[in-house]
């Protein structure tokens, strides 16, 4: 049961790493695990200038606390932040940070893994590739990221 | 008159039928599968995506035989790719 407020958001700025961490910070938690998504430069041969993200986001948040709820019946996390990015993202920028604080490290890399892993089967978020040749292509979800 | 069913398109869908949001007469939509028929009726170009489609009702992804009720939201999700 979470006696503190998860942080879930969506922001159309560049996210602020410090303040992921510092929604973690906690006396009980022994880890913290922060995963930080980036834009790559490359994909196989094609280079991306930028990606634009586009989000349902009344569904965002909600979904992300039903994928938080699952987390939290399955490992002791004290803190938890998912925060993602909508709009234009550069190269080398973050698109979402996912970080969780536990008192054990084991809990800490299980459940940030499984925070990621299902934020990108379900939760409704689409990223545009904009290629360096000018045409853009949404990706389908179940390619790799 | 009832308030319609509104349909929200994202991405790829939305780019292809040119629409964000789609309104439907509740009288026509009883389910999430009626308001995926309608849509793609509507839009025929959306058709290769029909199969990978997945519903939401209010926020709450939907079986095909989820109630769709006058005023509820129902959007049509696309294989996501956040992240």
């Amino acid at each position: 049961m979470a006696d503190i407020p998860d942080s879930i958001q969506l922001s159309g700025r560049p996210l602020d790493i410090g303040a992921a961490w510092a929604a973690l910070r906690d006396e009980r938690a022994g880890a913290v695990d922060l995963f930080i998504g980036t834009t790559r430069r490359f994909t196989g041969d094609r280079e991306t200038k930028h990606l634009v993200y586009e989000a349902y986001e009344a569904m965002v948040v909600a979904e992300v606390r039903r994928i938080v709820a699952r987390a939290r019946e399955r490992w002791d996390i004290l803190r938890c932040v998912v925060h993602h990015r909508t709009g234009t993202v550069a190269v080398g920028e973050a698109s979402v940070v996912i970080g969780v604080a536990t008192r054990h490290r084991a809990e800490a890399f299980e459940a940030c893994r499984y925070l990621i892993d299902t934020l990108k089967t379900d939760v409704p978020i689409w990223k545009q590739e904009s290629w360096v040749d000018g045409s853009t292509e949404w990706v389908q979800g179940g390619t790799p990221g | 008159m009832a308030d319609p069913v509104v349909v929200r398109l994202f991405s790829v869908l939305r780019e292809r039928a040119g629409a964000e949001c789609v309104h439907l007469d509740a009288a026509d939509v009883r389910s999430a599968a009626d308001v995926t028929e309608a849509v793609f009726a509507r839009y025929p170009q959306l058709d290769p995506f029909r199969r990978y489609v997945r519903v939401a009702v209010n926020q709450v992804y939907a079986d095909p035989g989820t109630r769709v009720e006058p005023g509820d939201e129902v959007a049509l999700i696309t294989p996501v790719s956040g992240g």
